[in-house]
């Protein structure tokens, strides 16, 4: 058996469907990251998870036990909030000894365990001072002191990184991944941003309007989207979308998007001729060709990172984006083209988006 | 973690108290006292009986009732209005970074500690006829001539009231008010600044209709509960003829303690209670506008 | 550098202007208050003057020590104890209640505010004489418990409302957090939103305080004991017939009757108006 399980969980608020037949294992030991967009019903799943809100149908087991109707207290859960939710008018110190209080834990275990906790989050100079003299990343280090005293058999994150600013958003992703490893933990993380999902996961579990669509790794996720949605929701930037008729010639089938643009597709896949399809081609895998093909476009911008160029350009009325290396002397304007391994190009079905794979 | 289903007994336990005691004290009283109206109730009397509308229909032909109706109507309002005007400019002006607005603010509201009955007495004793400090001033300057009977002359008597009751409330919508104003950000103005307006306009045109809902809600608030206040005409009418000065309120509770006539009094309560939920639910909807 | 006459107005007479207004205004609005003070420690020759003293020749504290006696304690006394049980048991009830409000959805919620509101707005003598009879049919006329009972009854809504505004804003995640750290409703309400909400707390007691100690026709109505007579009962009673003439000793009577809720009143006026403000503007 997994170690948490949930099991046909549906969710309605007032006649809203927010959670629809959720079924889903979590092992021990596995940060699973729950991601989606807004709305999509992850939040309420983490709060089902903890205990914070009951599910109207189905029930969850963590560690073989039925903890369906527990509250969060008999769940041995631990939680970071989105907005920390410290508590106020206590001092870094009180706010972590709080659980620990309440679960009537001695003194001097209690003192180890903050002790502990604070270093291991570097919190030790703060521990006298209150939340509001805090900045957000001591705060968020406070929230996360608090969860792991109390040695919980899972820890939830919601959104715990939004209120930070981008710097620090990609070093707290390393220190929560490590604490993770650290503690030997497992966690429940929710996110609506795809990169910390893809870095940060060992399962990633993608959901929209209050449905799983596809559990796996990040890269069995990224190397084999079930659908459009999954697809365009993973990978930064956002995948290239081209739709167009399917056209056979002498054996190579291509897809033609307009009289420009023909676009050779994968022969192992069986389409019928004519037939009107949407390609996904990664950024990755676009490249820009010194040879003249029939996939030209022109550009339109062009950002730097530093250590990668993206490359805009417009095909029709769509805007494609290429990623290729800083060095590429190219300007506004210039017509080039493009080209891209067959092999690497997604097939969609422009009715049920999903992907076509034979 | 807030479902009402898990939580009942705790919901119970924390509204208990209150339901208690406004289901005892306050739901029980008016219903009890708009039965009373219809009927002649009285401490005096061992047994009441119902008597329709008979209650109303003496009202109505009261001359009395109509005076103090009108006067109760215009001395409250008068006061509401000047008190909200004066209120305002304080406000206005106090929202300026003065040096000392905090102590000026402080000051202003710290008036409204002192108690009613000592200012209904002081009141009274302002505005003696031959004693008082009013008359005294104004006839020492040379602003009139005869000392003013402010306290037994129908019109002067009632400005006197008005005086008081706009005295009282100024502390309590100055206060709002600047919280109000303090609320407006700054980027609106700014705006209006930057298409051309002047401080006047943007005043008028910008930070006022943005307090309104407010400030207007608060004269709501302030007018209702000098609907209530008794001491102020209780102290000032002892001892006189006072029809000119008389409120609502006073009327009322003279009715069912002084004349122990509850049935008449808990006529005129209801009649009141009538007026100001009308009043009330149409003022509301024709102020408040949307932000 | 040129001067002109506008600048010269912007600059020094529109900030002096203010200055000037704003101290004025205040002046003028005190003055009651400061003539109040004045006369108490006036001679009682100098009391009519003309003109008026505002800034008495002499001053003697006399009136004071003439006035206090058993009775100007007896009344101090009734109203403190009144004031201070109202004032607690408003605002905890208040709070209780305002937190039920706030947090959990039950059905007719914005009907059961706005009758809340609304009571405020019925007429007191009304009010008065239902529980006139219910008192007297409970045995508790004539009695101190009735002065409080009445208190909180008119005081609650505005407790409530106040309270439960102020709790709107307090965010919900720092209950949930407690509550997943295994904490009972109990402890969040009073040791964690009781805390946070100290300034709507002060505030309604502070108000509850008030409003009792102001408090006339209860005190007329309820009690005939001359030993259970609040402030106001005992002032507008000796008022009518001790101190008709003298007015030092009535302004003294005034000023002494006002020191407490005045100190109580300068500790917590911060936040007191925070409380309130939070209170009413944003409801």
């Amino acid at each position: 058996m997994s170690y948490l399980e949930l099991n046909n969980i549906s969710k309605s608020f007032d006649k809203v469907e927010v959670l629809k037949n959720i079924n889903l294992n979590i092992e021990k030991h596995e940060f699973c990251v729950l991601v989606g967009p807004s709305g999509c019903g992850k939040s309420t799943l983490l709060r089902i998870i903890a205990g914070l809100e009951y599910p109207s149908i189905g029930h969850l087991n963590l560690n073989n036990n039925n903890v369906t109707d527990l509250k969060p207290r008999d769940r041995n859960i631990a939680m970071v909030f989105q907005n920390y939710a410290l508590y106020p008018h206590l001092t870094v110190r009180n706010n972590m000894e709080f659980g620990l209080k309440l679960d009537k834990v001695p003194k001097e275990k209690i003192n180890d365990l903050v002790n502990e906790a604070a270093q291991i989050l570097k919190l030790e100079p703060y521990m006298k001072r209150y939340p509001k003299q805090l900045s957000g990343g001591q705060r968020q280090r406070v929230a996360m002191g608090r969860a792991i005293v109390r040695d919980p058999s899972l820890f939830l994150f919601d959104e715990p990184l939004s209120n930070l600013d981008a710097k620090l958003r990609t070093k707290m992703r390393t220190e929560i991944k490590s604490l993770h490893f650290r503690l030997k933990s497992t966690t429940v993380y929710v996110t609506h941003d795809q990169i910390e999902a893809m870095t940060m996961a060992d399962k990633i579990v993608v959901m929209n309007e209050g449905e799983i669509i596809q559990v796996g790794t990040p890269l069995e996720l990224f190397d084999n989207p079930k659908n459009l949605f999954v697809a365009s929701f993973l990978g930064s930037p956002e995948i290239n979308l081209l739709e167009g008729n399917v056209q056979s010639h002498n054996g190579k089938t291509s897809l033609l998007v307009n009289e420009n643009v023909m676009i050779p597709l994968p022969n192992k896949i069986k389409l019928t001729e004519g037939k009107k399809i949407i390609i996904g081609i990664r950024p990755q895998s676009l490249k820009i060709s010194k040879l003249k093909t029939d996939f030209m476009a022109r550009v339109s911008i062009l950002e730097t990172t530093g250590t990668s160029t993206f490359v805009f350009s417009d095909v029709g009325d769509k805007v494609l984006c290429a990623e290729t290396n800083r060095d590429l002397d190219l300007k506004v304007g210039d017509i080039i083209s493009l080209k891209t391994d067959p092999e690497e190009i997604f097939l969609f079905d422009p009715e049920t988006s999903e992907r076509i794979k034979n | 973690m807030y479902s009402l289903k898990q939580n009942k007994l705790l919901l119970l336990c924390l509204c208990l108290p209150a339901i208690f005691i406004v289901a005892f004290f306050i739901v029980y009283p008016i219903l009890n006292g708009v039965y009373m109206s219809f009927t002649n109730a009285s401490p005096l009397r061992p047994t009441t009986k119902l008597v329709g509308f008979e209650n109303y229909r003496y009202l109505f032909q009261d001359d009395v009732y109509w005076q103090v109706l009108g006067n109760t109507i215009f001395i409250i309002g008068t006061a509401t209005v000047i008190a909200m005007l004066v209120s305002l400019g304080l406000a206005l002006l106090l929202n300026n970074a003065i040096r000392f607005s905090g102590l000026y603010r402080s000051l202003i509201f710290q008036t409204w500690v002192v108690p009613w009955i000592v200012i209904a007495i002081l009141w009274g004793w302002l505005f003696n006829t031959d004693y008082g400090l009013v008359n005294g001033t104004l006839t020492h300057y040379g602003i009139i001539e005869k000392e003013i009977d402010w306290l037994f002359n129908g019109k002067a008597a009632q400005w006197s009231i008005i005086l008081c009751f706009a005295w009282r409330s100024i502390p309590f919508l100055m206060v709002i008010m600047l919280a109000a104003l303090q609320g407006v950000p700054n980027e609106v103005i700014d705006a209006a600044e930057v298409d051309g307006a002047g401080y006047w306009q943007k005043t008028f045109k910008v930070t006022l209709p943005l307090i309104q809902n407010i400030s207007l809600a608060a004269a709501l608030m302030q007018a209702v509960r000098m609907f209530q206040e008794m001491t102020l005409p209780f102290v000032l009418t002892e001892g006189g003829p006072m029809n000119s000065t008389m409120v609502l309120s006073m009327y009322s509770y003279n009715l069912a303690f002084d004349s122990w006539d509850f049935a008449l009094a808990a006529t005129v309560g209801t009649l009141w209670l009538i007026m100001l939920v009308a009043f009330g639910a149409l003022y509301l909807k024709t102020v408040v506008r949307e932000v | 550098m040129k001067l002109s006459l506008a600048k010269i107005v912007e600059r020094y007479i529109i900030p002096y202007g203010l200055q000037l207004s704003a101290f004025i205004s205040t002046l003028f609005l005190i003055s009651p208050i400061i003539w109040m003070v004045s006369t108490s420690v006036k001679n009682e020759a100098d009391v009519f003057n003309r003109p008026p003293e505002w800034i008495p020749s002499e001053i003697t504290f006399d009136s004071y020590f003439r006035i206090m006696n058993g009775f100007v304690v007896n009344i101090l006394y009734n109203s403190i104890l009144i004031a201070l049980l109202a004032a607690i048991i408003a605002t905890i009830v208040g709070a209780l209640t305002a937190y039920a409000l706030s947090r959990f959805a039950i059905p007719g919620k914005s009907t059961i505010m706005l009758f809340f509101l609304s009571s405020l707005a019925f007429p007191i003598p009304l009010l008065m004489m239902s529980m006139y009879i219910l008192l007297m049919k409970l045995g508790l006329l004539d009695t101190l418990t009735s002065m409080v009972i009445g208190h909180t009854v008119i005081t609650l809504p505005i407790t409530v409302w106040l309270m439960k505004n102020f709790i709107d804003q307090i965010p919900k995640e720092i209950e949930e957090a407690a509550f997943v750290e295994g904490a009972s409703f109990f402890r969040i309400i009073f040791f964690i939103v009781f805390p946070l909400s100290m300034p709507a707390l002060t505030a309604s007691a502070l108000f509850v305080f008030v409003t009792s100690w102001n408090e006339l026709f209860f005190g007329l109505s309820f009690i005939s004991s001359p030993d259970l007579r609040t402030v106001p009962v005992g002032i507008s009673q000796s008022f009518l017939q001790d101190f008709k003439t003298d007015w030092t000793g009535m302004m003294s009577l005034a000023v002494i009757v006002t020191i407490p809720i005045g100190i109580i009143f300068i500790f917590l006026q911060k936040s007191f108006l925070r409380g309130m403000i939070a209170g009413s503007v944003k409801g």
